[in-house]
C-alpha cells in the first residue's frame, strides 16, 4: 500500500509517494520529512520576516550575518554550482530586480552588479556577508530540489527505501522503484519521448516561461529576462540540488556552448522545446520500459 | 517643537504607551551576547528548533547530545562545529566552558538532567512540562531554587511580545472584566516518529507510551493553560474531561483528541480541545471581557471590541483584519515605533517563533541578570494542571487540584 502526503511550501505543492513499508511507518515518515520542507520554506522564503534571508537582506551595514547550518550547507551548494556553471546558476539579484518580483511583475535589463561573487561565505564562523547592500538573495533555482533532497534522506533514515518526492512538479527525486515495477516513470512535457524512468535518481527541470509578460528567468550575466519560448532544460543526475540547478543554468545558456560543456558526467542533460528534445550523453539515457506503473508525474 | 494631531495621539494613547513599556523586537535580538556558550542536550524536533533559534542569536552551540544516533547525525548537518555526546553526563562532565544547558528530551527524562545540570552549575532552561509526574516536577523545581544561577521553564507566552501587550490591554478598562476562556490546539499529524527498528521506534513514541505520557492534555495543553494562569493569576482548581482515540486506530492508547473544562477559584472556566484529526484553526486562546474579546494565536493576536466599549484616540491608526462579521484590531508590538514611521501593516505577525524570545530572553537573564520571566515555580504550577488534565481524560472524571499540588514544598 502507498502512502500519499502533501504539503504547501515554497509557494507550491510538495508531495511524497511512499511505499514499501508498514503503513504507520511511512506516515510517520512522511511527516518528517514535510518537517524538513517546511523548515526549509521558513529558512528561505524572501517574503517572510522570519527567514534568515531576510535577516541578512536586513543587515545594510556590511556586517556578517551568522547563519544555520542548513543555510551554510545550501549557500556552499551554490557556490559550488555557480562556479561549475561559470556564473550561470546565480542565486543572487540586484535589489531594484528584487523590488519588482519576476514572480509578480515583469522588468528587464536589470543586472545584479556581482551576483554571487559579491557575497563572502565564511563555512569557519558560518557568516554570510553581501558586499554589496543592493544584492538580494533569491534561491528559486536550487531550494525546492535541495528540500527534496532533504526529504529524502528523512526517509531513507527511517528505512523507507521506496518514494517519489516532488517540489511543483519541477523537482524530483526517486527512492527505489514502486512495489512491482521496475522504475518511477516521469512525464514530461516538451521531451520527445515523453517519459523518463527513475531509480534511486533525481530530476529538475526549468523553463523560462512563466512570470507575466517575460519569462521568469533572468540571465545572470546581462540581466535580461529570458524569452518565455527559450528552449526549457531537464537535468537527470543523483542530487536534485545539482539538478534543480544545472536545468536552470542550462536554460540561462543553452545547449550549445562552454556552460554546457562543463556539465558533470554524474549529470545528464536534456533540451526541452516544443516537444522536440536533444540529449546532451545519449549513452548515459535510462531505458525506459514498455510496461509502466501508473504512478507518472506530470511536469509542465 | 511641533506637534502634529498624529504624533499626539500616538504619543497620548494609553494603550499606545502600554505597548511602548514593551521592550523592542530588534532590541531584544541584538541586545542577545553574542558567543555565549551554550550546549542542547535531547536534538529531536525540539531541539533543533532551539539550536536554530540559538545560531539566529549568535550564541555559540558548543556541545549537543543525543542517544539516538540518527537524531544526532541530523543535528551536525545544522550544527557542525559542536561536539556530539551520546551521554548528558559525559557532556556537562567534559565541557566545563558551557554556561547554559538546554534540555529538550522526552518529558520523562527531564529530571535526572536537570539535577545534574543545576549540580554542575550551569544556567537551565527546560522544556515544558517540566516533568511527567508531580513527584518528578517538585524535585526539578527545587532543585532549580537551590543555587544562584538562572533556571528557565519553555512556557513562551510569557516571553512573546504580542502576549505581553495583550495582557497589559487585559489589566485595562479596554478588556474589563474577565467573562470566560476557550482555547484550541488543532493539527493533523499522527504524533508519531519515523524509526527504522521498533526498538527506536518505542523510544522515539515516548508521547504514545501511557506509562510516560501526558499525551495533548499535558505536551500541548500546559503551555496554553499557563496563558491563562499568566493574565489572570489564578490556577485552575478542578479539571474535568474526556477524550478518545477517534483518528489514529493504530494501537495507540493515548487519546488523539480530548477536550476539557478547567475551573477557576473566581469562577470562570475555560474550555479547551485538542486533536490530532484535524487541523482548522490550529492552536489559539480566546479571552472574553466585557469590553473586548482577545485572540491569541502566537504569532497574531486581535482585539475584538464590544460596541459599546469606549473608543481610544489610537484606534483611528490601528490595523484592523476583518473575521466574517467581526473586525479584529491587531495587536502589534512595537506599535509605537512603527506608527510613528507610518510601518505600523509591518508589524502584524511577529518576525519570529515564540521560541526565539523565549530562548533570547533566557541569553539575556544569564548573561545580563534580567530578571527570569518563567522560573521553576510558574513550570511546577503549569505542569501539575498539565497532569491532572491528562488524568481527566484517562480516568474520565472530575480532578481536583489542591493548592498542595502547585507548592514545591
Amino acid at each position: 500500500m502507498m502512502h500519499r502526503g502533501a504539503l504547501p511550501a515554497m509557494g507550491t505543492r510538495f508531495e511524497i509517494v511512499a511505499g514499501g513499508a508498514e503503513p504507520t511507518l511511512l506516515r510517520a515518515a512522511v511527516e518528517e520529512a514535510f518537517e524538513e520542507i517546511s523548515t526549509c520554506h521558513r529558512l528561505w522564503n524572501v517574503f517572510s520576516r522570519e527567514s534568515i534571508l531576510s535577516r541578512i537582506h536586513a543587515e545594510s551595514d556590511g556586517h556578517p550575518v551568522t547563519i544555520d547550518g542548513l543555510t551554510l550547507d545550501l549557500l556552499l551548494a551554490c557556490s559550488r554550482l555557480h562556479q561549475q556553471t561559470g556564473g550561470s546558476f546565480d542565486p543572487i539579484i540586484g535589489a531594484d530586480l528584487a523590488a519588482g518580483d519576476p514572480r509578480r511583475d515583469s522588468i528587464s535589463g536589470v543586472a545584479p552588479r556581482d551576483g554571487f561573487c559579491g557575497i563572502e561565505l565564511d563555512a569557519e564562523a558560518s557568516t554570510v556577508r553581501r558586499l554589496d547592500p543592493q544584492l538580494r538573495f533569491d534561491l528559486g533555482g536550487i531550494a525546492k530540489g535541495y528540500a527534496c533532497d532533504l526529504a529524502a534522506s528523512i526517509l531513507l533514515e527511517a528505512g523507507v527505501e521506496c518514494a517519489l518526492i516532488h517540489g511543483g512538479t519541477s523537482s524530483i527525486v526517486a527512492l527505489g522503484a514502486p512495489p512491482g515495477r521496475a522504475e518511477w516513470v516521469i512525464e514530461v512535457k516538451g521531451y520527445s519521448r515523453k517519459t523518463i524512468g527513475l531509480v534511486d535518481g533525481a530530476l529538475a527541470v526549468s523553463s523560462a516561461a512563466g512570470g507575466g509578460a517575460g519569462g521568469h528567468l533572468i540571465d545572470p550575466c546581462s540581466g535580461d529576462r529570458l524569452d518565455r519560448h527559450r528552449a526549457g532544460a531537464m537535468v537527470v543526475g543523483n542530487s536534485a540540488t545539482d539538478c534543480d540547478a544545472w536545468s536552470t543554468a542550462l536554460t540561462v545558456a543553452g545547449f550549445e556552448g562552454e556552460v554546457a560543456r562543463q556539465l558533470p558526467s554524474t549529470l545528464q542533460g536534456y533540451r526541452l522545446n516544443n516537444g522536440e528534445s536533444t540529449d546532451m550523453k545519449p549513452q548515459a539515457e535510462a531505458s525506459v520500459e514498455e510496461e509502466r506503473w501508473k504512478r507518472t508525474v506530470e511536469i509542465s | 517643537m511641533e506637534t502634529d494631531r498624529r504624533d499626539f495621539l500616538i504619543q497620548g494613547a494609553g494603550a499606545l504607551a502600554g505597548m511602548a513599556l514593551l521592550p523592542g523586537l530588534e532590541a531584544m535580538a541584538t541586545r542577545a551576547p553574542k558567543g555565549y556558550p551554550v550546549a542542547i542536550i535531547g536534538m529531536g524536533r525540539q531541539g533543533r528548533a532551539i539550536a536554530a533559534e540559538l545560531q539566529k542569536l549568535g550564541a555559540t552551540i558548543v556541545a549537543m547530545c543525543d542517544v539516538d544516533e540518527p537524531r544526532l547525525r541530523s543535528a551536525r548537518r545544522r550544527v557542525a562545529d559542536a561536539t556530539a555526546y551520546a551521554d548528558s553526563d559525559q557532556l556537562l562532565a567534559k565541557e566545563k566552558g558551557v554556561e547554559a544547558i538546554f534540555i529538550a528530551t522526552p518529558t520523562h527524562q527531564h529530571r535526572g538532567i536537570a539535577e545534574a545540570a543545576v549540580a554542575a552549575g550551569k544556567h537551565v532552561y527546560c522544556e515544558a512540562p517540566l516533568a511527567h509526574t508531580l513527584e518528578d516536577a517538585r524535585a526539578i523545581a527545587l532543585a532549580a531554587r537551590s543555587n544562584q544561577r538562572v533556571f528557565q521553564v519553555g512556557l513562551l507566552a510569557r516571553s512573546n511580545p504580542v502576549y505581553s501587550l495583550a495582557r497589559s490591554f487585559f489589566r485595562t478598562e479596554a478588556f474589563l472584566k474577565l467573562v470566560s476562556m476557550r482555547a484550541q490546539n488543532a493539527r493533523k499529524t499522527s504524533w508519531r516518529q519515523a524509526a527504522s527498528t521498533a526498538e527506536r521506534q518505542a523510544r522515539l513514541d515516548w508521547r504514545l507510551d501511557p506509562a510516560v505520557s501526558l499525551g495533548l492534555p499535558g505536551e500541548w495543553g500546559t503551555h496554553q493553560f499557563d496563558v491563562i494562569h499568566w493574565f489572570t493569576g489564578q490556577y485552575p482548581h478542578r479539571v474535568s474531561g474526556n477524550g478518545g482515540v477517534f483518528v489514529w486506530e493504530d494501537g495507540r492508547k493515548v487519546a488523539d483528541t480530548v477536550n476539557l473544562t478547567l475551573e477557576f477559584p473566581k469562577g470562570q472556566s475555560l474550555q479547551y480541545q485538542a486533536t490530532l484529526g484535524n487541523s482548522y484553526g490550529g492552536r489559539y486562546e480566546v479571552l472574553h471581557g466585557v469590553n473586548s474579546a482577545f485572540k491569541l494565536a502566537w504569532s497574531h493576536g486581535w482585539m475584538f471590541k464590544e460596541a459599546d466599549a469606549a473608543t481610544q484616540g489610537w484606534e483611528v491608526y490601528a490595523n484592523r483584519q476583518r473575521f466574517f462579521n467581526d473586525e479584529g484590531i491587531t495587536l502589534i508590538a512595537d506599535a509605537t515605533k512603527l506608527a510613528s514611521q507610518n510601518k505600523l501593516k509591518d508589524g502584524v505577525g511577529l518576525p519570529n517563533d515564540s521560541l526565539h524570545y523565549g530562548v533570547a530572553d533566557f541569553l539575556l537573564s544569564c548573561a545580563e541578570q534580567m530578571k527570569v520571566k518563567t522560573g521553576g515555580s510558574e513550570g511546577l504550577r503549569a505542569t501539575a494542571v498539565g497532569i491532572a488534565a491528562q488524568r481527566a481524560v484517562v480516568e474520565g472524571g472530575v480532578i481536583e487540584i489542591s493548592q498542595d499540588d502547585l507548592k514545591e514544598d
